[in-house]
């Protein structure tokens, strides 16, 4: 089974969950941008959350499938167009063979990702028009097709709504919080940032009125995370996002916290939103409800498939 | 070793942290976080991903909901970061001997020639000296991997002697060359892939420091030394 990529998108790829273990090496975990997308995205269509999804920026890649199976389509797009039909989001679809899906500009956040029964294995790199993606032999459900039809719902569609927010982002503050001056810490919650133009999949840098600080001594690189907060020296913030680099010498005023990645990585450039300051307690409390919602989901997905094959 | 040293502990994301002894570089605090090191890969957490040592600081990255689970078979309540630090912590005074460096030295072959060590000359001057003695100077010492970061496999790598230490450029070049030996204040290091780069070029090596299979040759805790070879040997190892 594969899929060819008929007309490339911007900067598509494979993506899975991160690869950690290497960062003592220099090497960056990387994975989905948005992992609560890709989660669902393989949760719809009976794989496990290691398998690898079909990263997607807009405009994004169209697509053949060629042979039949089962596709699902989270994160930025609401809907889209297979053959002449249109389709959506959040949904496990039954495809035929030589059908063609391709995304309309709508955009509902910043990232799609396509997961197919089974997982596309693992290709390095942006992938180019006529790329061929392979997918891993699964354990599958067996269907032959869709007769006539060019797709079949299944006609359930998972609720995602719950996990993503806009407008607040929150952070935990980090080892070098006390290079801000007074004025700029009482006033922080009320600046607004501007995801600039020079935004990717290593970091996103921050446009907001230059924030005051004291010139901190020269700091030792140390280790960087997903989600920190790096303050320039001209006072504007780079937050590092699934690619960055493993350490950093700028100081670090903070933390998104890993609950709220995922609406980060959907906020597309030019939006903007505002930061707030929780405590750890708070961030690892809202990183347990995500995570338990969101199996919960994944559960409810996998159950319904099962139903859906099992009656059949 | 002292039990008093001193260090602060913190989350730097709420699955990560670190535990920092403060600047600045030195041998004896990056010791410390060999040592500390060691002593983590020993005593092992179910759900720590990462040990990444820094100069003066050891980060811990961990899967939260991983060190939940363990934490809540356990009946314990307490947050998953503060079992992180204290397993840290209790860990600061075990007393390991080995600072799991390698101790065995990695010997890299480098040409200093001012066509490949693009400011070997204008280092030179800077200091009074001739480019000869600058390559003595860099080959003298027996360097150690403080760490790595900024690429794979780029080892930042000290001390260099004060004789010849440089400030890295104001703006970086565009494009530094794999292979590319460079200096920065005190700190030595080799561009393993093409790159922008601010650091001060003295030379290049024909060795490859990262292989198709993403295994790296300069390891954290590796010690390093520089052979000065000629143009004649670059080229032919190089073609190797």
């Amino acid at each position: 089974m594969s899929i060819q990529i008929t007309k490339a998108g911007i900067l598509d790829s494979l993506q899975g969950l991160p690869k950690n273990g290497k960062q003592q090496e220099g090497f960056s975990p990387g994975g989905s941008m948005d992992m609560v997308a890709h989660s669902v995205a393989n949760a719809l269509v009976g794989n496990k959350r290691d398998a690898t999804t079909l990263e997607m920026h807009i405009p994004a890649a169209e697509i053949v499938f060629h042979k039949e199976t089962i596709f699902a389509f989270t994160g930025a797009a609401n809907s889209a167009t297979l053959d002449n039909e249109t389709v959506y989001g959040n949904q496990p679809i039954v495809v035929n063979a030589g059908s063609k899906l391709s995304f309309n500009t709508c955009a509902n956040g910043a990232r799609i990702y396509l997961a197919v029964q089974g997982g596309f294995e693992s290709k390095k790199g942006k992938l180019l028009k006529n790329d061929v993606l392979n997918t891993v032999a699964s354990f599958g459900y067996h269907f032959e097709g869709v007769g006539q039809l060019h797709a079949l719902t299944l006609g359930w569609t998972a609720n995602t709504q719950e996990f993503y927010r806009s407008n607040i982002i929150r952070c935990i503050k980090g080892p070098n919080f006390t290079v801000l001056l007074k004025h700029e810490i009482d006033g922080f919650e009320s600046k607004r940032f501007e995801i600039d133009m020079q935004s990717n999949r290593m970091g996103f840098r921050l446009n907001s009125a230059p924030i005051s600080h004291t010139v901190p001594p020269e700091l030792l690189s140390s280790a960087v995370t997903r989600g920190t907060l790096q303050l320039t020296p001209s006072g504007q913030l780079i937050v590092l996002m699934a690619d960055h680099q493993t350490t950093g010498g700028y100081p670090r005023i903070g933390t998104v916290i890993s609950a709220d990645m995922p609406s980060l990585a959907q906020m597309p450039i030019g939006s903007s939103f505002g930061i707030a300051w929780i405590s750890i307690e708070e961030a690892e409390t809202l990183l347990l409800q995500q995570e338990t919602n969101l199996q919960q989901l994944e559960n409810a997905c996998k159950f319904r498939l099962q139903e859906y094959f099992s009656e059949k | 070793m002292s039990a008093t040293l001193s260090y602060k502990i913190y989350s730097v994301s709420d699955q990560a942290v670190t535990l920092d002894f403060g600047g600045p570089i030195s041998v004896a605090t990056n010791d410390r976080v060999y040592m500390l090191m060691s002593s983590l890969l020993k005593n092992k957490l179910d759900g720590v991903t990462d040990i990444i040592p820094a100069y003066s600081s050891i980060t811990v990255v961990y899967d939260y909901m991983t060190v939940y689970q363990q934490q809540l078979k356990k009946e314990n309540n307490q947050s998953v970061s503060s079992v992180i630090k204290k397993w840290m912590e209790v860990n600061l005074t075990e007393h390991v001997n080995d600072t799991g460096a390698n101790k065995k030295e990695i010997i890299i072959p480098v040409c200093y020639d001012k066509t490949l060590g693009l400011d070997i000359e204008s280092v030179a001057k800077k200091h009074n000296l001739t480019i000869q003695e600058v390559i003595e100077l860099h080959t003298a010492t027996t360097y150690r991997v403080f760490m790595n970061g900024f690429l794979p496999g780029f080892a930042y790598m000290g001390i260099v002697d004060p004789a010849i230490q440089t400030p890295r450029h104001e703006s970086p070049r565009p494009v530094v060359k794999a292979g590319s030996v460079g200096i920065a204040g005190v700190q030595t290091g080799i561009y393993p892939s093409d790159s922008p780069g601010g650091w001060q070029i003295i030379g290049k090596t024909p060795v490859p420091l990262i292989d198709e299979n993403e295994n790296i040759l300069l390891k954290p805790g590796s010690f390093v030394r520089f052979n000065a070879i000629s143009l004649f040997e670059f080229e032919k190892l190089n073609k190797q």
